[in-house]
């Protein structure tokens, strides 16, 4: 028998007792579905409601205070988004060394971008299989505090915090306090080098 | 349907309130009846291929169910697709191969010298076992390859890669298969 032919057959013997409980499933799909319905329609429409609410309430105070202070071209213009110093782009390189970075597959390079918003976009090394996306950042004064790898490696262990100290081109990370090790890795073996 | 109370025969607005709660809830209805309609016919397929992926058969369940959730969620938008089935896979699938990553990777960092891939009973215990060593990916597409019959465009769609690298995924699938299993690899291409 040929492989393709004893892959085909032996798939279908091997699943064949695997028979789900279709309609208990259905049941819970079905009530699970539309509790998750109802709660994206409650986030679409509850913010716009406080929204109408907050307009309608502070709106006119709103106003007078923009009368009293004079036109908006008198005034300096505030930025929209609050920058933190450590916005940019980074770049490092973990050395393959026993312990969690050979472990997890970390050594390679890794480039970091942390964005005015809040947002960091990490890219890591082909071998690292975790997940680098939907990662964020908040830097007060000198503390940096980090959600990095929260969806799979350090999902107990959500949030990291940092002390962060800029040398030259470089920024150096050290913990404060993170559980994790895969993140304290990641931020703390080797400086992170600003690029452009 | 439409019923009109006597509170509704005092308003003109009332009847048209009541017509649009009608056809809201018509709507709805029909919804649950076409999503029940294609569960009862792709429930059992797509947890078969969890299950071959992930070897762990409420696993499998649980990761089907989450997926047809999903479905369920953004219906109105995917029962236009031309090929819903083709959805719910690939949501199913990519949960079970993070699913995978993740518990290899908690391994490692536990450092837990054991390895050796939970393997239910199965008939074919050979063949289950030559596939738990394969990588997830290619666990995938073995899947739908050989147990959904899904042409090569399909399965690299369903997991998300370009169909070349799914043909590599399946010829090292094969070729891995072969091995351990003894037999002769044919080209299927």
């Amino acid at each position: 028998m040929s492989l393709d032919r004893k892959l085909r057959d032996g798939l279908d013997r091997a699943t064949t007792p695997v028979d789900p409980d279709v309609e208990r499933h259905l049941h819970q799909s079905l009530r699970r579905g539309h509790r998750g319905i109802r709660l994206r329609r409650a986030a679409t429409t509850v913010p716009a409601a406080v929204a109408i609410v907050a307009a309608v309430a502070f709106g006119p105070r709103v106003l007078d205070v923009i009368g009293d202070r004079g036109t908006p071209a008198e005034r300096p213009t505030p930025s929209v988004v609050p920058t933190s110093p450590l916005v940019g782009n980074y770049t490092t390189t973990l050395p393959e060394r026993p312990g969690t970075i050979a472990e997890t597959g970390m050594a390679g390079r890794w480039d970091l971008r942390l964005e005015p918003n809040g947002v960091v976009l990490l890219s890591a090394p082909p071998g690292f299989p975790g997940t680098v996306s939907a990662v964020s950042y908040e830097a007060e004064g000198s503390r940096f505090r980090i959600n990095a790898f929260a969806n799979d490696l350090c999902s107990t262990q959500s949030i990291g915090t940092y002390r962060w100290a800029r040398e030259g081109s470089s920024v150096n990370f050290t913990p404060i306090e993170d559980p994790c090790a895969v993140r304290m890795a990641l931020l703390t073996t080797r400086p992170w080098r600003l690029r452009g | 349907m439409l019923t009109l109370s006597w509170r509704d025969e005092r308003s003109t607005m009332t009847p048209v309130r009541g017509l649009r709660v009608a056809r809201g809830h018509a709507r709805v209805r029909d919804r649950d009846q076409d999503y029940t309609w294609f569960f009862r016919a792709e429930f059992q397929a797509v947890v078969r291929t969890a299950y071959l992926v992930l070897h762990d058969r409420q696993r499998a369940e649980d990761i089907a169910q989450d997926a047809f959730t999903q479905l369920l969620i953004h219906w109105g938008k995917v029962s236009r697709f031309d090929r819903p089935d083709a959805w719910v896979r690939r949501v199913a699938i990519r949960a079970a191969v993070r699913h995978l990553r993740r518990e290899r990777m908690r391994d490692a960092l536990e450092r837990q010298t054991e390895t050796e891939p939970v393997i239910e009973r199965a008939r074919d215990v050979d063949l289950m076992g030559a596939i738990a060593t394969l990588p997830p990916q290619q666990r995938a597409a073995i899947a739908l390859f050989y147990l959904e019959d899904r042409p090569t465009q399909e399965v690299a769609d369903i997991i998300g890669c370009s169909t070349s690298t799914a043909k590599v995924h399946l010829f090292k699938a094969r070729k891995t298969l072969a091995q351990m299993l003894g037999e002769e690899m044919l080209d299927v291409s």
